[in-house]
């Protein structure tokens, strides 16, 4: 009996083992995981895999949510209504394109916006390649932050301004390859069995197979609410606003991260922001773009939140000392007394959404011409 | 590996699991793989390092055994050359350099280039142990070891390979010799110590880390209260992250059937220094006592001699810690207090009936002390006495890292730790159902209770 129950713990252990090692299974399994809330499973895959494998509530409650557990903020999302394109709308000729982060990736825009035929969304996240624009048309851009972004923005750190024009009129694909001078050498057999066995993310693959699933979210809620009612102490990603209402990424909030709100910001560290801002709006006008705005999203702490601290006003000061047309959201979102952010999450909810599309039509409709 | 990752937990499964199921003669090379496998996790190629002393003392020992007369001293001397050697360059090379540079900067000279990368893990430890195998085959106190497998298995025996306890070969080697048959005894102690560990770990060190870390990255930005709380915090803090590890390492070994010597002994219950020393990792301090201490004369020669030894066996023993100054002047530290200690024994000044106040002398010149472990620097370690000691700021305002709730929780574990640790360790003797229910207590107060933010072990690093 004891040799059976013995082998049994080594097949079971040798197959987690292996499967931690195993690349591709764990990136489906994230993504399956990331998306199961919203997407629904697909044909082949049976109740069983979603029940053990693919069920998620890390994503289903919010960001922050999932990184706290605390079971007080383990709220439902609200769905962001899509903006198709309104029937019977004539061309108008224009291309609206928005380089933006989390905040509107995912969101179907292609007819948000009144004078535009379509919205390209390109995430900033992820290099995107050169912008090879139609010539035929006008072409606009949103440059698009969130406020903590806009924060630690280094233009020379991205790969925004990559392509010179020459480079792209020569034709350069449209395509996240990089260029041959910078591919990396191809792994030896010894490096890539190595990547595989000795992958310093084996225990954050194990915990992902393991312990992302209902049932250890219950376990998960009770030591997150242990350590929050007896400390004070939740996950330090995040943090609880001071009217206990929501919860907040913590690097807005820590005075230690350059992202901080509540971090004094220099004149000096503003310029620095505007500059960059400026060399990314003149390579912009240079690739072909007619106009670029900036639009720059609140943090929650910013919005919500201000009382913790005082709040070094960043956006209302960039918005201030740049000359790119901005589509002003700050003041907006500070005197709507309705919640335009989720309580769980780092992002706006749709009303905010919303919001921004009706001033940012607002904006555009008046500069164009 | 992380002895508090999952990783290690079905690393942990498979490796004993395997063990037991393999026949005795395979079993060392299982072992073997397993330790290599678990040392190459942090980084592959260290493995050469490891594999060319491992080389050099196999041979030194068998040749120290065979030859006679001062051939004998010269192998000895070539293996030890080897490991200091090795140790010097990882460790102490740039300590060297910087220090040397620093000088020759004053009168415009040379500037000797410093080398970028990371010190292997483990090494003073796997090292000392080495060494302890061929200085032991020189006195005749163990013969050579003609298993290539075992020897290596004895250098690299993964439970302790990184953070010790530094074994003997006396102990060590005649156990992997042995047919280890699987015992319900053995698996439940060995089970009740690692969960023992574990908790110390993520229970205590990680919780108090939390606090401490970021006031000693910043000793400028806080209150004399708040240093002074993270200076007894810290005491604790190694503390429990060392003997945790200990304990983790006593308990994997004990349920593969291995024996590991016992490592820490309720350190801070010490009425002395020289106490404390004996019950403070006790296999680093043997190790120096016999193969440093006693070869330079001990306590047989003249006082004053006596006391140069201690001041050289504290200072090197700070030393092997780190190249950093600052470890040398803890160990110089200890050091003083020793002499100090013997100077008061010499002449006969003891302080009779008042046990209590002996051991809150020790415990907070020991504590004061360890500020100098754990500053960054010998300059920042005086910045934060000198705050203390001047009392500027009485006040607490890092509410931001700890709760002054989870002050008083951190306290009351701590005390908890002094009163308790002794009675919790002597469930090792009960009941196997007894302990199962312990080990149950333990690992569902590490889970609700424990930190795990993927912090490594304070004496990886040495």
């Amino acid at each position: 009996m004891r040799k059976i129950t013995g082998l049994f713990i080594l097949i079971i252990s040798v197959v987690l083992l292996v499967s931690a090692m195993n690349r591709p299974f764990i990136n489906k399994l994230y993504f399956d995981k990331y998306f199961s809330h919203i997407y629904s499973q697909t044909p082949k895959e049976t109740n069983w895999y979603k029940a053990f494998f693919s069920y998620s509530d890390k994503w289903r409650y919010g960001d922050l949510y999932g990184m706290s557990n605390l079971p007080q903020y383990k709220l439902e999302l609200e769905l962001f209504k899509h903006y198709p394109p309104k029937p019977g709308r004539q061309s108008s000729n224009r291309v609206l394109y928005i380089i933006g982060d989390s905040f509107l990736a995912d969101k179907v825009l292609y007819g948000a916006f009144d004078g535009f035929d379509n919205v390209i969304f390109l995430d900033r996240r992820f290099s995107f390649g050169p912008i090879k624009l139609d010539s035929t048309k006008q072409n606009y851009l949103i440059m698009e932050f969130a406020e903590r972004n806009l924060n630690s923005y280094d233009i020379s750190k991205t790969d925004e301004i990559r392509w010179t024009t020459n480079e792209i009129k020569n034709g350069i694909n449209f395509s996240n390859t990089p260029r041959v001078g910078n591919q990396p050498p191809a792994a030896s057999i010894f490096e890539r069995v190595g990547n595989i066995i000795f992958n310093k993310d084996l225990s954050r693959n194990l915990e992902l197979i393991l312990f992302d699933n209902k049932l250890a979210t219950s376990f998960k809620e009770v030591k997150a609410s242990l350590n929050y009612n007896l400390f004070n102490r939740v996950a330090k990603e995040v943090a609880v606003s001071t009217d206990k209402k929501r919860l907040l990424f913590n690097i807005t909030v820590d005075t230690a991260s350059l992202q901080s709100a509540f971090r004094p910001k220099t004149n000096p560290a503003l310029d620095s922001i505007v500059n960059n801002l400026d060399i990314a709006r003149n390579y912009y006008l240079a690739i072909g773009f007619k106009k670029v705005f900036l639009s720059v999203i609140p943090n929650p702490a910013s919005v919500y939140d201000v009382k913790r601290m005082p709040y070094n006003h960043l956006l209302e000061r960039v918005e201030q000392k740049t000359d790119l047309p901005v589509i002003p959201l700050y003041n907006i979102f500070k005197s709507d007394k309705r919640n335009l952010f989720y309580r769980s999450d780092s992002h706006w909810n749709p009303l905010g959404l919303d919001i921004w599309v009706s001033e940012t039509n607002k904006v555009l409709t008046s500069n164009l011409n | 590996m992380l002895f508090n990752s999952l990783l290690f937990l079905v690393f942990f499964l498979v490796i004993t699991i395997t063990y037991y199921l393999l026949p005795h003669k395979l079993r060392w090379l299982w072992l073997l793989a397993a330790s290599s496998y678990f040392y190459m996790y942090f980084k592959p190629v260290y493995i050469l390092i490891i594999l060319f002393t491992i080389i050099v003392d196999y041979c030194a020992g068998i040749l120290i055994e065979k030859a006679k007369g001062k051939t004998r001293s010269f192998y000895l001397i070539l293996s030890l050359v080897t490991n200091i050697g090795v140790l010097a360059f990882y460790k102490y090379f740039n300590f060297l350099a910087e220090n040397l540079n620093l000088f020759s900067g004053v009168f415009h000279g040379p500037q000797l280039p410093l080398l970028n990368f990371i010190l292997p893990i483990g090494l003073s430890f796997h090292t000392f142990q080495a060494m302890s195998y061929t200085i032991e085959v020189y006195r005749g106190n163990q013969p050579a070891e003609r298993h290539f497998g075992l020897y290596a298995l004895y250098v690299m025996f993964y439970p302790q390979m990184v953070a010790g306890p530094i074994e003997r070969p006396q102990h060590i080697l005649p156990q992997l010799h042995r047919v280890n048959n699987f015992r319900n005894k053995n698996l439940t102690t060995g089970l009740f110590f690692m969960a023992m560990g574990l908790f110390k770990k993520v229970v205590i060190a990680d919780r108090l880390g939390l606090y401490v870390d970021p006031v000693f990255t910043n000793p400028h930005g806080h209150s004399a209260l708040e240093l002074l709380i993270a200076t007894y915090f810290f005491a604790f803090q190694i503390y429990c992250d060392f003997s945790g590890y200990s304990d983790i390492a006593i308990g994997t070994a004990l349920v593969l059937g291995i024996e590991l010597m016992q490592n820490f002994n309720f350190p801070y219950l010490a009425s002395n220094v020289s106490d404390f020393w004996k019950r403070w990792h006790i296999s680093l301090s043997t190790w120096f006592r016999d193969y440093l201490y006693i070869p330079l004369g001990g306590s047989r020669v003249n006082f004053s001699v006596t006391c140069i030894n201690l001041l050289i066996v504290f200072m090197i023993s700070g030393l092997w810690h780190g190249a950093n100054w600052k470890y040398l002047v803890w160990g110089l530290i200890h050091g003083l207090l020793l002499v100090a200690y013997q100077l008061l024994n010499k002449f006969n000044i003891r302080i009779k009936g008042f046990v209590f106040f002996k051991w809150l002398i020790t415990f907070n010149l020991v504590c004061l002390a360890w500020v100098f472990f754990r500053a960054a620097t010998v300059t920042d370690a005086f910045y934060i006495l000198n705050k203390i000691f001047t009392g500027k700021g009485f006040t607490y305002s890092a509410s931001n890292l700890m709760s002054v709730r989870e002050l008083w929780y951190c306290a009351f574990i701590i005390i908890a730790l002094l009163l308790g640790e002794r009675y919790l360790r002597k469930a090792k003797d009960y009941s196997n159902t007894k302990k199962v229910f312990i080990i149950g207590g333990l690992i569902l107060a590490c889970y609700f209770l424990g930190i795990f933010n993927e912090a490594q072990f304070i004496y990886f690093q040495f």
